[in-house]
């Protein structure tokens, strides 16, 4: 059974065509890597995916519904939550107001204008298991543009994982991290898969982060799959040899 | 509870006003508690959502209108003219925030803005209905329910706008502690993200500004029956300025501030404006200095200060860059 | 009067208006899309621009000397402000702060100028040369309302000019159309700031000076021009000069038209085509949705 089923997906903006005819399915527990150069249509495809702007053609289904076209706010209610490649957090709120915010978004009673104290508790248990599994617990009531950098990234991974969601779409977790907090990442990511509920797409640079958690690559090039296979077959695949020229044994 | 019992001593201190200070100026002290509640309606948008309108004269100015006419022409009981007069000028609210808050930033002020101008004139136009320029004198307090007269004497009607200020209060408390209030101060810090999350997030402004309004409007209603009359001066748009110094000035995002803010300016400039022509210069320097420099207003470095005496270090992060 | 020179008459007349409106809504637009700021004291500053022309035509005697020395006086009143109290600003990356000092500045304004000049309206005169009629088609029209007509196309055009003409020109239009454009200004962008921020408050008050003349230098004639200009400057599209020759032509016609056929409307009519343009375009005519 695939989660994510996406059909043609195709993105213009203007003359540019930033996504051109993108098959793509991830199956249920699935971990998969997008990987590709600059500007490839990483982020786009995410962002169609997701209803951070509509794609120009193409169609998209998550179990096995319809989600073409949808705004993003509605796409989360299906169970997708993602987190951004530049940090976007809520800068004044302190970490654990800034998860509430998050997990409160898919409980019941999440508009009340009047009491709702009950929804309140619950979205901050909800946050407190979040801050958990991410390690956070310590920093939870310290504003969050106070925290570093690799924190931040955390964060809002935090976020995204307390709206307890069927599928999570990761952008660049690690990118501009240092050697040892992509490191500790990468246990924690490794730590939150290890049951196997979760599907992931996750764009990423670094490619040590790649095959430590993917099961499965995706090639992106200018706005093409050029290569879809587990690791291996990826690394050996000679498109994505001559797409990204010594890509990997650099990294 | 430290919170009940400010709260409290703040009521008890409020009853005992009209045994403390001469007849007469209990005339200003109604108007500084109109003012306390007009600002922070508007705290609701520019505090708690970072929408800075400039048009919440219209509020004002829509309230104040549709209680007059009420009781002109049908001579209710002045508490349920107050009631439906705010209900009133909230409908007509409905479909102008809808269409305010399609937008962000500068373009909301200039359309909150347009609006309220658009209001204005409107009062010109339909001369027959509002009086135009004259305005519409001889608004009087109809006595009722119940054949009951204590709202027409000043004291009684003081009675009553610090009831509705009161309950205005609590329940704009209650709304910003809300699970709809967190989803506010979402927008406030990150209207984009608040979106990612899953929050329909113009439908949240939507409400709030209908809320705001309504409040507003309730400030507005409460004025004409204790001013006797409804001039084209409460729709003016330099009210929306005024407003908004009164509720950055009083500490923004703190329902309380305002409050404070709107008493102590009408108060203030009740006093000075006698003794010295230079109040209104001296107040926009303050109100300058203040968003230069204190941003977070009187009551939000009260609180810090407060914060900080208590030495709880996990609570005290709430610092303004 | 037939039709026909009736139209005439109105449009000369909607023409010099428009001249008056330019100058506040050309700088408003110019300050806006260079610097994101909705000058709140554009309205005081106009006011400014009149008592000072009034001040200096009566110390003078030159109406045309003031109509030079009070902008220049405006200007530099502008790039204090700019300094003392907008750019500790901009780092906080708040548009409501902005609306709030200029505000703020507006009623401070307002006051200083009753405080120098007392309550009463100053009356400027016309200078000698420009008193008097001219004739056209067969009717009398202001001579002075001819030379507005003509000193507003001379300052489009000069405008129009050092915008497409000159580098920094080229610069300001960039940064209009595309504010993330503004790294591309590099070590100039103070200069520039401060250069078109002069400019526009110039403007402000040689539209002040030269409305003098026609309605006095009067308390209050800022606070309900500055409505009028945001009114302009949103329908041309915030940031645009060209939008805000069109917009000023658009309102000045609207209101001289209106007035005549529609005369209870008159007022409402111009927010009422506000807001059909900007539901239909949110960015206005020639901006762009921000």
């Amino acid at each position: 059974m695939h989660i994510l089923e996406c059909q043609k997906l195709t993105k213009h903006f203007g003359a540019l065509e930033a996504l051109s005819d993108v098959d793509m399915k991830v199956r249920k527990g699935e971990v998969r890597a997008v990987i590709g150069p600059n500007g490839a249509g990483k982020s786009t495809l995410f962002n169609a995916i997701n209803g951070v702007f509509p794609a120009t053609r193409g169609k998209c289904f998550f179990n096995g519904k319809d989600i073409t076209g949808m705004m993003m706010q509605d796409i989360v209610k299906f169970g997708i939550s993602r987190t951004f490649q530049l940090t976007n957090l809520f800068p004044e709120l302190s970490v654990i107001e800034n998860i509430s915010i998050a997990s409160q978004a898919k409980l019941k009673g999440a508009w009340l204008p009047l009491g709702g104290s009950s929804v309140l508790a619950e979205a901050k248990h909800k946050a407190e298991l979040a801050l958990e599994k991410l390690k956070l617990t310590d920093l939870a009531y310290l504003p969050s543009n106070t925290l570093s950098h690799g924190d931040q990234r955390l964060l809002e991974i935090a976020m995204a994982i307390s709206q307890d969601p069927l599928l999570l779409m990761l952008d660049e977790p690690t990118q501009g991290l240092s050697v040892e907090e992509t490191q500790s990442t990468v246990d924690i990511l490794k730590d939150l898969l290890s049951s196997g509920d979760l599907t992931v797409i996750l764009v990423e640079h670094d490619m040590e982060v790649v095959f430590n958690l993917a099961e499965r690559i995706s090639v992106l090039h200018q706005g093409r799959i050029i290569a879809d296979g587990d690791p291996e077959e990826v690394k050996a695949s000679k498109v994505v040899q001559d797409a990204y020229l010594g890509g990997f044994e650099d990294a | 509870m430290r919170f009940w019992l400010l709260l409290g001593t703040a009521i008890l201190f409020s009853i005992c006003i009209p045994f403390m200070v001469p007849y007469y100026a209990m005339t200003i002290v109604i108007a500084a508690l109109i003012w306390g509640l007009f600002a922070m309606s508007l705290d609701l948008l520019v505090g708690y959502t970072r929408l800075y309108s400039f048009g919440h004269v219209a509020s004002y100015g829509l309230g104040a209108y549709s209680s007059a006419l009420l009781i002109l022409h049908f001579d209710i009981p002045v508490p349920i003219t107050i009631f439906l007069a705010t209900g009133i000028a909230t409908l007509i609210a409905v479909p102008i925030t809808w269409i305010c808050t399609r937008t962000h930033g500068v373009s909301f002020a200039m359309l909150t803005l347009a609006f309220a101008q658009l209001g204005y004139a409107m009062l010109f136009r339909f001369k027959e209905f509002t009086g135009g320029s004259n305005g519409l004198p001889g608004i009087t307090r109809p006595a009722g329910p119940f054949g009951l007269d204590f709202f027409q004497s000043k004291i009684g009607y003081y009675y009553m706008v610090l009831a509705f200020l009161i309950a205005s209060f609590l329940i704009c408390r209650n709304i910003v502690n809300s699970p709809f209030g967190k989803v506010l101060s979402g927008i406030r810090e990150n209207e984009m993200k608040t979106q990612a999350l899953g929050y329909n997030v113009r439908n949240y402004k939507w409400f709030v500004a209908i809320m705001s309004y309504m409040f507003g409007s309730l400030s507005g209603a409460l004025f004409t029956p204790y001013a006797g009359f409804a001039s084209p001066e409460l729709f003016f748009w330099l009210i929306s300025g005024t407003v908004l110094i009164m509720v950055i000035v009083g500490g923004s995002g703190t329902l309380i501030g305002p409050i404070i803010g709107g008493i102590f300016f009408i108060l203030l400039e009740h006093e000075l404006s006698e003794i010295t022509q230079l109040w209104p210069l001296a107040f926009g320097t303050v109100f300058i200095m203040f968003v230069l420099f204190f941003p977070q207003g009187i009551w939000g470095i009260f609180t810090t200060i407060s914060k900080k005496s208590k030495s709880n270090p996990s609570e005290s992060g709430h610092a303004h860059s | 009067m037939d039709f026909f020179s009736f139209l005439v008459i109105q449009s000369l007349n909607a023409l010099s208006q428009a001249s008056i409106l330019f100058f506040i809504a050309s700088g408003l637009t110019l300050i806006f899309g260079i610097m994101r700021i909705v000058n709140f004291a554009h309205g005081a500053l106009y006011m400014l621009g009149a008592y000072i022309g009034y001040t200096v035509a009566i110390y003078t005697g030159s109406f045309f000397l003031a109509l030079i020395i009070a902008p220049i006086l405006v200007a530099c009143f502008g790039i204090v402000f700019e300094k003392l109290l907008l750019s500790p600003l901009y780092k906080r990356q708040d548009g409501g702060a902005y609306l709030m000092v200029t505000f703020g500045l507006a009623v401070i304004l307002a006051e200083a100028i009753k405080l120098t000049w007392g309550a009463d309206p100053k009356g400027v005169q016309i200078p000698e040369m420009l008193r008097g009629i001219v004739i056209v088609f067969d009717f009398p029209f202001p001579k002075y309302r001819v030379f507005l007509i003509i000193i507003g196309v001379l300052m489009a055009l000069s405008v129009w000019l050092f915008l497409e003409k000159t580098r920094i020109g080229l610069l300001v239009r960039a940064v209009s159309q595309n504010p993330q454009m503004v790294n591309a200004l590099g070590t100039n962008v103070v200069f520039i700031r401060n250069l078109v921020f002069a400019i526009g408050c110039g403007l402000a008050g040689m539209g002040g000076v030269l409305a003098a003349p026609m309605v006095t230098a009067f308390l209050g004639m800022g606070s309900s021009v500055i409505i009028d200009a945001f009114v302009i400057v949103i329908i041309g599209g915030m940031g645009s000069f060209l939008g805000s020759i069109i917009g000023s032509l658009l309102v000045a016609f609207v209101l001289v038209f209106g007035a005549y056929y529609v005369p209870d409307l008159a007022l409402a009519i111009i927010y009422l085509l506000m807001l059909i343009i900007l539901i239909v375009r949110p960015g206005g005519l020639l901006g762009k949705e921000e």
